[in-house]
């Protein structure tokens, strides 16, 4: 068995991350804004500090490295489940559950359920379509 | 290449999912002043102290757990079977869960010791489930 090309584990890596980046721009600042803002008045967050250049970076680098575990799970059950969007739905589902699956136990408490559900679905379509840029960007030799 | 033995990732991700819980209970005492101030420091309800608040929790790590066990299932053919495998099977999930929560961390939601401490403890808990649901993960 051939090792992961790591050249293109980075390069799907960056097509995803591009991609998250994107969505969660939309997600954040259009969608979700409401709830942030109240999330900030009812739970003692400075806003401030929510909408700081901190939080911009960390946003940034965090779907960074989701974008990564994205490219590498998807080249690491490729030899498996073959190569193809098929692949790529699957290592998106994974990369989903359990992301979403932490911050479902905030659910009730942090976050309101129906709040959790839409980030959650908000969340798939755009780890989806990461999964799919990234499994069409990775190669290995002899494909 | 042979599928993925379906029952065992089921049977090794839910004795995965006890190994995370029983990890995860050990942990309560660890970080439970943080778990306290937090509750203050966010004024939420005081029912999140309460015992039912941590079934999410129980369920979220038996999820947690079969998907450890899967990944492992899907990499094997690649990495080849092992405690090697196993463990890369379960820190890149947990490098996913991570980051997501120092995202949380820099909005304010969890504090800088808080998170550090549940990172260091969640690492042991993956380590161990990882370990567990792969010893019990057999190909057909």
């Amino acid at each position: 068995m051939s090792s992961i090309d790591t050249k293109h584990v980075l390069l799907g890596g960056v097509a995803a991350a591009v991609i998250l980046n994107a969505c969660d721009w939309v997600i954040n600042n259009y969608i979700l804004d409401d709830f942030w803002r109240h999330l900030a008045q009812t739970r003692n967050v400075d806003m401030f500090e929510m909408n700081g250049t901190s939080v911009l970076v960390t946003t940034v680098l965090v779907d960074c490295v989701l974008g990564f575990v994205l490219a590498w799970v998807y080249a690491a059950i490729r030899p498996r489940l073959g190569p193809g969007p098929g692949t790529a739905i699957i290592a998106s589902f994974v990369v989903f559950g359990i992301a979403n699956a932490q911050i479902a136990t905030f659910g009730g408490w942090l976050v309101t359920w129906d709040v959790f559900v839409r980030t959650a679905a908000l969340s798939l379509a755009s780890l989806l379509a990461a999964g799919l840029a990234a499994g069409w960007v990775y190669k290995e030799a002899g494909d | 290449m042979s599928a993925i033995n379906t029952g065992r990732v089921i049977g090794g991700g839910l004795l995965a999912g006890v190994a995370l819980n029983a990890a995860d209970f050990a942990w309560q005492a660890v970080l439970k002043d943080e778990m306290a101030a937090m509750v203050e420091r966010l004024q939420l309800p005081a029912t999140v102290m309460e015992p039912a608040s941590a079934i999410p929790w129980v369920i979220v790590d038996f999820l947690y757990g079969i998907l450890i066990v899967l990944n492992y299932a899907a990499m094997r053919p690649r990495f080849g079977p092992g405690p090697k495998t196993a463990l890369l099977a379960g820190f890149m999930l947990y490098a996913a869960v991570t980051a997501v929560l120092y995202g949380f961390m820099t909005m304010g939601v969890f504090t800088e010791t808080q998170f550090v401490k549940n990172a260091a403890c969640y690492a042991v808990s993956t380590a161990v489930g990882s370990l567990v649901g792969a010893w019990f993960y057999r190909e057909n």
